[in-house]
Formats: C-alpha cells, structure tokens, sequence
C-alpha cells in the first residue's frame, strides 16, 4: 500500500492502518525523542503523544509524502515544550546523571549528545541527525535562524570536546 | 568506546544516522486513547437554554473601565516599541516626500545596517554562549533567580523580534537602529547581572 493510500484509511480511522502508520514510524521516532529527551520513558510518553496528535490532525496533512517530516516536527515541537519545562525545575541532584550506560561505540556518543544544553542537543538532532534546515528547526522552536545556527556551531564544539580522545 | 576506534565527525553522524532504538510496545496506549477521542467525538452537542446570558449578566458586578496596565519593566519595552512603530510609520511617509535627500538617508542607513547586522550575529553568539554557561551551571543560581531571569529575557527576546519583524516590513533607519541597540544593551545588561551573581 502506498503512503497516501494507508493515509487515507487512517483518515477514514481504519485501526489496522494506523496501526500500520505508527509500525512503519515508530523506532525512528523513538530514537528521536531519546536523543531529545535522554530518557527512555520520557521518550515513550512522547512517542505516544506525538502519535496521538498525528492522528487528531492528519486531515491538516496537505501532502502525504511529507508524513514523516511533518510528525518529525510534532515530535519536536512536545518535546522542546517539555526540555523548556523541565529547565525551571532542575535540581542540583539531577545535574550531571545519565539515565542510561552503554559502552557500546554508538551508546557513548549518544551519552555524549545527553551532556548538551536542551536548546543546542535539540538544534544538533534535529539538523545534523534529521536533516532540518535551520529554517524549518527555527520555526518549530520559535527562534531566529542566526540562534539556530549558533546553537549548531557550539553543540559541535562542545561534542568534539567530550569525544576528542575518540574522534580523529 | 570500545578498541578505541578513532572517528571523524562524519563517521559519528554517519553512525547516528544509521542507527535507531526499538521503540517499546506502546501500541495498545495509543489505540485506548484513539478509541476514546472516537467516543467523545460521537458525544451530542447541546445548545444553552435561552435567556440564560440574562441570568448570568443580572449576577456580575457592574461593569467598570478597564485599567491601566501596570507599570513593569517587560511593558515599558512593549510601549517603547509601539511608540517607535508609530514613529517609524511616521517616519517612512516622510521619506517618500523628501525626494532630494532621499539616496543619500539610503546610503547612509544601508552602510549602518551592514554594520548592525554583523554585530547583531555576533551578539547573537556570544548571547547563546552565555545562555548556555548559564543553563550547564543552573546549579550555582539561586532557582528564583534563575525564573525572574528568564522571565526578563524572554520579554526583551520578544521586543526584539517585534522589531525585526517591523524593520524587515518597513526598512531600517536612525530610530529603529536605535531602538535596536537599546534592547541589545537591556539584554547584555541582563546577562552580566546574571553571570556577576556567581
């Protein structure tokens, strides 16, 4: 079935196909939102979430071969929300914690992605990892282009510091 | 890492972007909830009993004048730029009157902008930096502080973006440079304050 196809049936709220939908979505939603969040049961929650929204506004969708970045963007968008928040309310017990250890090589890096700032872990995911412009992650997190591309030049500066005994 | 395998930046995206999480077995909590927006779009919709304003407006208390909004620092900034807008538009209908002098003003406020534009991304960088000290050591603030804080920058952000946002609509000259650099100034004034609490 084509994207536009199963996009349809889920309009018409035909449960296997959004079924469907959210199979063919999920894990690389998924790793989003841990990469955003640093934390699998966050990133649970919003994977949830996001579907959720998905399906209540999927008759806004005007292009159906645009799905993927188009929820991509509702991802962001909750999960920037959510990092804004959490901001104001974190304590100085929380500050330096990993929620997860993982010695694999990939594992490592991520750890090293969860060591940035919310704002610059958000603009270096989405651009370097999704592909954003820094037009389209600009207007998702309500900031100026010239923001969004600083933000990018310090996240790299900074991972090349954490990594630099691992990277040539 | 494991072997200590050396790798370049693009070697690092490379393995990120190949690489994904299994997502866990959500499904069931998504299709619950699918099924009670169903539910609560099928609710009927019922019209208010008429005349039932009549009741509720004979309990209010009688209408006053509304008052004036409080003097703080965020709506001094929002006054001061509504006050510019209405000078700037001012302003701009002015210039077209003034035909002789007109290239000249242009030259001269295009070799200004040039020169705001660059210091503005190079406040922009150094603006960030600072943010991000701040948000890596919030533990050294004082969590009242540190919500004023954001609270003073997000309405000088705001001011500022009003004003790029009238600037890009109807061009740049003396008094909007101005007011541009007045805002930088609150917001470098802002940031000092805060890294000096340290």
């Amino acid at each position: 079935m084509t994207l536009s196809s199963l996009i349809e049936q889920c309009l018409k709220g035909d449960r296997v196909s959004q079924r469907q939908l959210y199979d063919n979505y999920k894990d690389n939603l998924y790793t989003t939102a841990y990469r955003l969040m640093s934390d699998f049961d966050q990133s649970s929650d919003l994977l949830q979430e996001t579907f959720i929204e998905a399906f209540k506004q999927l008759a806004n969708l005007r292009q159906p071969e645009y799905f993927h970045s188009w929820i991509k963007q509702i991802l962001v968008r909750k999960a920037y929300r959510l990092l804004k928040k959490q901001k104001e309310d974190i304590s100085l017990d929380s500050v330096g914690e990993l929620s997860y250890q993982d010695n694999s090589d990939i594992g490592y890096i991520e750890q090293a992605i969860q060591k940035l700032p919310a704002k610059s872990r958000t603009v270096f995911v989405m651009t370097e990892i999704e592909g954003f412009s820094h037009k389209e992650i600009a207007e998702v997190m309500n900031i100026s282009v010239g923001t969004s591309k600083s933000q990018l030049n310090y996240a790299k500066t900074k991972l090349r510091e954490l990594l630099k005994h691992h990277m040539i | 890492m494991k072997n200590e395998k050396k790798y370049s930046y693009e070697e690092i995206i490379e393995l990120l972007r190949n690489s994904t999480h299994s997502a866990p077995p959500i499904w069931s909590s998504i299709e619950a909830e699918l099924e009670l927006n169903d539910r609560l779009d099928e609710l009927p919709q019922y019209k208010a009993p008429e005349g039932l304003w009549d009741s509720i407006e004979s309990e209010l208390p009688e209408s006053t004048p509304s008052r004036p909004v409080v003097n703080t620092k965020g709506n001094n900034l929002k006054l001061l730029v509504i006050g510019f807008l209405i000078g700037a538009l001012s302003l701009v209908s002015v210039q077209y009157l003034i035909k002789d002098n007109t290239q000249k003003y242009q030259y001269k406020s295009e070799i200004e902008m040039a020169s705001l534009v660059s210091n503005k991304i190079e406040m922009d960088d150094k603006v960030n930096e600072v943010l991000n000290y701040i948000e890596e050591n919030s533990f050294l603030f004082d969590k009242e502080q540190l919500t004023e804080f954001n609270t003073q920058l997000e309405e000088i952000n705001r001011a500022l973006e009003q004003l790029i946002e009238m600037q890009e609509k109807y061009g740049h000259d003396a008094s909007s440079n101005k007011m541009m650099a007045k805002i930088e100034r609150d917001r470098a004034t802002l940031l000092k304050s805060m890294i000096a609490n340290t």
